[in-house]
C-alpha cells in the first residue's frame, strides 16, 4: 500500500499549526526579552545605591481575589488575580494541601487539544515534625519520598505539590514528592521537571541513614514517571536556595543561603544532553571567585560595580560542613563552600533567588544589616556568562527601595521581578515597614513596587469564603515567593508563604518593564 | 500586500469529514495565526491574536452544511499585550441566527449584541480582556453554547467569510486605511 501523499499545501498548513503553538507559548515575546534583559545590565546608572521610583503601572490599591472575593493583595490598576491551592484545601488527589508554599516553577506548557495547559511544581518549605502522617504523600505509595525516617526524633515534612492551570483556570493539584527538609527554592529544567532544593546545612544522619541538604528532581507528571527519590549528590549538600539552568550550555547555577559563607555555584552535568534523571549521571561543582582576589567580600558593592570572575573547583560536593575562620569572621560553612573558600571563592551575605536569561545569571543576596555594620537591605547581581563580568545591578541600602530580595524571575518580556522576604528592622528612610512587596527592577538599577501583601482577615471572613483552615490575622509582613511567568508572559504565578496560597495575576503588563 | 496565514490543525484534519464547511484560508494585514477546526455543520477556529489587525477566514459551503444551520465557535487568544474591550464578528452572505455564550476566564462579564440584520455581532467585555475568550463552546465547557449561523441564504459553493476585528479606534482605522491604500495600488497596477 502506498504511503499517503502529503501535499505541499498540507505541509504549509502544518507549518502554520506549529507557528500557532509558538505564538501561544511566547515565540514573539522571547525575541523581545533578549533586548530588555540586555538593557538591564548595560543601562545601569552608577551610584552608591538604588532608589525607589514611581511605578509605571500606577499606584497600588487592594484588589479582591476572583476566587474568594477577599482583598489578598494590592495591585496597580487593571490587574486581577485568582487564588488557588490554599493550605488546608483538599487537593485533587484527596490529600490536604501542605503549608509553607515557597519556590515554584512552570515545568510544562503545552496544547491539550485546543486547550492551553501549564503545569507548575511548588515547594513546601517545611522542616521537621513529630507526626509521620504529616510527611507529604505519607498515605500514598505512588508519591515518591526520600526519607521517611527521623532526624533527632523528627520526620522530614518538606516536599512538593503540582498545580495545573488550563485555559485561564486552576484545575488540579496533587502531591508529588516528600520526605525532604526545608524545600525552599529550586528551578525548572528545560525537559519538564523541577529541581527541589533542601535548604539545610547539616551533618546529621537520619534513622534511615540519610543526610539532608540535597537537590532532587520532580517530573511534571509523576503519574507517568514517579520522582527519583535519590538526591543529586554532585550538585552539593548545603543550604540550597535556587537553581537555574542556562539552556545554551545545560549548566546549572546554584545559590546557597548560609550567612556570610556562600558564593554562586556552577554545576556542569556529566550528561549534558539533559532529560529526566540525566543529572543523576553526576557532574562537577564549582564556586565563583573574583579574579586576582582571593575570598573577595562582595557584601557591600556600589550600584553597577563590576568584578572579573572565574570558577574554582569543589572536589567533594558531599563533604560535611564545619565552622571556618574566614576573612569576615568565624562562619558556619557547608562542605562545598569550605572547599570553594579554600580555593579563593568570593563571599556573599545570603544567596537566594537565581534566574538565567539570555546568557546572564541573575541572583540575589538578601542580607540586611545596619549600624554598626554598613547599611545593607539586599543586592541583585548579574553575571555575564560570556565575559564572566559580575555586576551589581541593584543595591538596596534602604528597606523602602528593596527589603531582602529573595526569589527572582525574569519575565518573557525581559523584566526582572523580585520577591521581598524581609523584616521590619534595617536601614529605613521611610515609614515603618508594614507589608512585603513584589518589586520590579528598572533597567537603570532602581526599583518600583508592583504588588503588596494585603492578607489580614478574621476567622469569620475566611470561613465565609470556604477557607476555614487558613491562618487569621495580619500577615501582610510575610514573604512572597515562587514567582514565575507563563511562557507567553500573560500570567504571573506567585505564592504568599505564610497564609499559604498561590496566585495567578494578569493585566496590562506592557504598561511597565515586567 | 495581504499575507496568507492559513493553517489547518492536525487534529482537525483527522476528525473533520471530507466535505464540510471547507476552510479555504485566512487573510490579515497583521500576523495573527489561525488554526481551523471546522467540521460538518460547524465553523470553528482558534485565532491567536498577535496584533489588532482584522482577520478574515473564508469557508466554501458544501451540501452537508446546508442540511441545517451552521454551528459557530472559536477560541480567541489575546497575545497582543493589549487589553481588548470589544471584538466584532462579521459575516458575508449570512447572518447569526443565535448568539450563544462567551466564556472568559477572569472577569466573566460581557455583553453581546447583533447588528446589520445579524451580519455582525459585537462582544463587549466588562473589563479589558488580556487572556483567552471562548466564543460559543469550542472547549466542551459545561453550560457553554455555540453560536448559530443561519444558512437560509447560502448555496453550495458559496464562500462565507467570517471576519474577527478588534474595534480599537486608532489601530482599526489605520488597518482599514492600509487595506484601502493596497486596494488602490492594486487597481492602478491592474489598469
Amino acid at each position: 500500500m502506498d504511503a499517503p501523499e502529503v501535499s505541499t499545501s498540507r505541509r504549509t498548513l502544518l507549518k502554520g499549526s506549529s507557528a500557532a503553538i509558538a505564538a501561544a507559548f511566547g515565540g514573539p515575546i522571547a525575541a523581545l526579552a533578549s533586548r530588555v534583559a540586555e538593557a538591564s545590565t548595560s543601562s545601569c546608572m552608577a551610584a552608591t545605591s538604588s532608589v525607589l521610583l514611581d511605578s509605571p503601572y500606577g499606584a497600588l490599591a487592594p484588589v479582591n481575589d476572583l476566587t474568594t472575593g477577599l482583598p489578598l493583595i494590592q495591585l496597580p490598576p487593571g490587574f486581577s488575580y485568582k487564588s488557588y491551592g490554599w493550605r488546608g484545601d483538599v487537593m485533587t488527589d484527596g490529600l490536604i494541601t501542605p503549608t509553607a508554599h515557597d519556590g515554584m516553577g512552570v515545568v510544562r506548557a503545552r496544547k491539550v487539544g485546543r486547550s492551553t495547559e501549564i503545569v507548575l511544581i511548588r515547594n513546601h518549605e517545611l522542616s521537621t515534625g513529630s507526626s509521620a502522617a504529616s510527611i507529604i504523600g505519607a498515605s500514598r505509595a505512588a508519591v515518591a519520598k526520600y526519607d521517611t525516617g527521623t532526624t533527632s526524633s523528627a520526620y522530614q515534612l518538606g516536599g512538593t505539590t503540582n498545580l495545573v492551570w488550563r485555559d485561564g483556570n486552576w484545575v488540579e493539584s496533587y502531591a508529588s514528592f516528600g520526605g525532604t527538609n526545608r524545600n525552599c527554592a529550586g528551578g525548572s529544567s528545560t525537559w519538564g521537571s523541577w529541581l527541589t532544593n533542601e535548604e539545610i546545612r547539616s551533618n546529621a544522619v537520619s534513622s534511615t541513614g540519610k543526610k539532608h541538604g540535597y537537590i532532587f528532581e520532580v517530573p511534571a507528571d509523576p503519574s507517568l514517571t514517579a520522582a527519583n527519590p535519590n538526591p543529586l549528590v554532585d550538585m552539593g549538600r548545603m543550604a540550597h536556595e535556587a537553581s537555574a539552568i542556562d539552556p545554551l550550555t545545560g549548566y546549572w547555577y546554584l545559590t546557597e543561603d548560609q550567612g556570610n559563607a556562600n558564593t554562586l555555584y556552577r554545576f556542569r552535568p556529566a550528561n549534558i544532553a539533559g532529560g529526566l534523571n540525566s543529572l543523576h549521571a553526576g557532574g562537577t561543582l564549582q564556586g565563583l571567585k573574583v579574579k586576582s582576589q582571593a575570598n573577595a567580600d562582595l557584601r557591600m558593592p556600589t550600584l553597577c560595580q563590576e568584578f572579573d570572575t572565574e570558577w574554582v573547583d569543589i572536589a567533594n560536593p558531599d563533604l560535611d560542613g564545619a565552622t571556618i575562620s574566614s576573612v569576615v569572621g568565624s562562619v558556619s560553612a557547608s562542605g562545598p563552600y569550605r572547599q570553594a573558600y579554600a580555593n579563593g571563592a568570593a563571599i556573599l551575605g545570603a544567596g537566594e533567588g537565581c534566574w538565567v536569561a539570555n546568557g546572564t545569571v541573575f541572583f540575589t543576596d538578601k542580607q540586611v544589616t545596619t549600624s554598626p555594620n554598613p547599611n545593607r537591605a539586599g543586592r541583585i547581581w548579574a553575571l555575564d556568562l560570556a565575559s564572566m563580568v559580575l555586576k551589581a545591578i541593584f543595591v538596596s541600602n534602604d528597606l523602602q527601595v528593596g527589603n531582602s530580595p529573595d526569589n527572582i524571575c525574569v519575565s518573557p518580556r525581559g523584566g526582572l521581578l523580585f520577591n521581598e522576604d524581609g523584616g521590619t528592622s534595617g536601614p529605613n528612610s521611610g515609614p515603618a515597614v508594614t507589608a512585603q512587596r513584589l518589586m520590579a527592577l528598572h533597567p537603570n538599577g532602581n526599583s518600583y513596587m508592583f504588588a503588596a501583601n494585603n492578607y489580614n482577615f478574621t476567622a469569620a471572613q475566611l470561613a465565609a469564603v470556604g477557607k476555614p483552615n487558613a491562618p487569621t490575622g495580619n500577615l501582610r509582613n510575610t514573604e512572597w515567593c515562587g514567582s514565575c511567568f507563563s511562557p507567553d508572559g500573560r500570567v504571573l504565578f506567585v505564592n504568599l508563604q505564610s497564609p499559604g496560597l498561590t496566585l495567578a495575576i494578569t493585566g496590562p503588563w506592557t504598561n511597565g518593564t515586567l | 500586500m495581504k499575507k496568507l496565514i492559513a493553517s489547518l490543525a492536525l487534529c482537525g484534519l483527522a476528525t473533520a469529514p471530507a466535505f464540510a464547511a471547507n476552510f479555504i484560508g485566512s487573510t490579515s494585514a497583521g500576523n495573527s495565526v489561525v488554526a481551523d477546526y471546522s467540521g460538518s455543520g460547524l465553523i470553528s477556529f482558534d485565532l491567536d491574536l498577535t496584533d489588532l489587525a482584522p482577520v478574515s477566514l473564508s469557508y466554501q459551503i458544501t451540501a452537508e452544511d446546508l442540511l441545517s444551520d451552521l454551528d459557530f465557535n472559536a477560541v480567541l487568544r489575546n497575545l497582543t499585550g493589549t487589553g481588548l474591550n470589544e471584538v466584532r464578528f462579521s459575516l458575508s452572505l449570512a447572518s447569526f441566527q443565535t448568539l450563544g455564550t462567551v466564556t472568559r476566564s477572569f472577569d466573566p462579564v460581557y455583553t453581546v449584541a447583533s447588528s446589520l440584520g445579524g451580519q455582525q455581532a459585537l462582544v463587549s467585555f466588562g473589563s479589558p480582556e488580556y487572556l483567552d475568550v471562548a466564543i460559543g463552546n469550542p472547549l466542551g465547557t459545561v453550560g457553554a453554547q455555540n453560536w448559530v449561523i443561519d444558512t437560509g441564504n447560502l448555496q453550495v459553493g458559496d464562500v462565507l467569510t467570517v471576519t474577527a476585528a478588534v474595534p480599537e479606534p486608532e489601530s482599526y482605522m489605520m488597518a482599514l486605511l492600509g487595506l484601502a491604500a493596497l486596494g488602490a495600488f492594486a487597481r492602478r497596477r491592474k489598469a
